[in-house]
């Protein structure tokens, strides 16, 4: 660019204060009255914002392709401050929540008969803890192997999976019935607590299946090998 | 969502959706019109905004406007074409307050400004018009609006080496037009 073209300042109006969205949407759309559009198009010649609104607003109706990237975690976010969740659903999915109320079903589940009732009731957290192994699944190559320790009584196996709200999910260990599960962060981890007593020493099979409630046809079947 | 329960709400058209919601107010008829249309909702404030934040915040407050009107403001006619017009009206909204807000939310003058002389005016809408639609409105925005490099950028969605090389070519090309222009007679050539 030469010195004189770098010195010139084109001519330009200043543009005044823009038309509002439904002026200006109706005016894209050719829908003002003849006088109403005259004026706006005249503001238009003289502003770079409302021009540039005018050109976006010719693509608006364009056909939507497939979903753009990162649409599964966005359609999460905005769900969620869509149609947000009552708080106590917020409290009981929180993680550490869950873990606790599944352990302390599996424990109750676990104490063989009724005990009678101690003059000195025991200490609640001596009978609610358990050192709990959790088993990481998502492994992207080969099956996992993890070494068995025959002293546990109970495994953690955790995953993550792409997940859609709208559908329910179920695992199964090696061909059981399914067993509806909820993801713990409602983001795709899940974290499902099983006694040793189904988990013995060998290899092992987790079906995660994806299910949509209102077809009940089945979307997916996620299998996760894994060796004890 | 409990829609297993209610019936096949796929089968129902949107309408019926908006109907049967207007006279129940149960949330699922409106999460099935979110099912169906989210995403094009957010694509379209995507390809307006250029920003997949601001496509987000703006799709979310499309959907919530949509939600809190579907009892007063919708006349059943046509649910998508009202979700079009107020992601429309959204998505204006959002760019002319950022436009306000760069200039420090002091808007100019109320009325709507042209230039003085009707022909000069003609001839500057005659050159701008011969620039590419890029250059026109980089030109406008930062010779009209006094916009920056990189307010424009913020504006547009382009990027700043795409706004000077747009706003340069365009001055390069508006010079050279309206030179042959005053050539013509109509106006006077103009320097800074």
């Amino acid at each position: 660019m030469n010195r004189d073209d770098a010195e010139f300042d084109p001519p330009l109006p200043r543009p005044g204060r823009c038309p509002g969205a439904e002026t200006l949407a109706d005016f894209a759309a050719g829908s003002l009255p003849p006088g109403e559009a005259a004026r706006i198009r005249s503001h238009i010649a003289a502003c770079g914002i409302c021009d540039s609104l005018v050109e976006r607003l010719r693509h608006f109706d364009e056909p939507v392709g497939v979903g753009p990237p990162g649409w599964a975690a966005t359609e999460r976010r905005l769900r969620s401050r869509v149609f947000p969740k009552p708080r106590w659903q917020v409290i009981l999915l929180h993680p550490a929540v869950a873990y606790g109320i599944a352990l302390a079903a599996v424990i109750v589940a676990a104490v063989p008969g009724r005990h009678p009732a101690s003059p000195i009731p025991p200490a609640a957290a001596a009978i609610a803890m358990e050192s709990v192994r959790t088993i990481d699944l998502n492994v992207t190559r080969g099956v996992p192997s993890f070494a068995p320790d025959q002293s546990e009584k109970f495994l953690l196996l955790s995953f993550l999976i792409d997940i859609h709200p709208a559908l329910h999910y179920a695992v199964s260990l090696d061909g059981s019935p399914a067993r509806e599960v909820v993801s713990s962060d409602g983001k795709g981890n899940f974290a499902v607590l099983f006694s040793r007593a189904v988990l013995g020493a060998g290899s092992h099979r987790l079906t995660v299946i994806e299910t949509d409630p209102r077809s009940g046809k089945t979307e997916r079947s996620l299998e996760f090998p894994f060796q004890l | 969502m409990g829609s297993h329960q209610h019936g096949p709400l796929k089968n129902l058209a949107d309408e019926g959706l908006v109907e049967r919601f207007q006279a129940t107010g149960e949330m699922m008829y409106l999460e099935e019109l979110w099912c169906r249309h989210s995403r094009t909702v957010y694509v379209q404030c995507l390809r307006f905004l250029g920003d997949t934040a601001a496509a987000e915040d703006v799709s979310g407050d499309v959907l919530l406007k949509v939600i809190r009107g579907v009892r007063s403001q919708y006349q059943p006619a046509h649910f998508a074409g009202w979700l079009s017009t107020v992601a429309r009206h959204e998505c204006i909204n959002h760019v002319q307050q950022a436009a306000e807000r760069l200039r420090g939310g002091d808007p100019d003058d109320l009325h709507l400004a042209g230039h003085d002389d009707p022909a000069v005016a003609i001839d500057i809408d005659s050159v701008l018009s011969q620039l590419s639609t890029p250059q026109r409105i980089a030109i406008k925005l930062f010779y009209a609006n006094r916009y920056s490099y990189e307010e424009i950028a913020k504006l547009t969605g382009w990027g700043p080496k795409e706004v000077k090389t747009h706003v340069q070519n365009g001055r390069r090309r508006f010079k050279l037009l309206w030179e042959r222009t005053a050539q013509g007679g109509t106006h006077e050539p103009r320097r800074r």
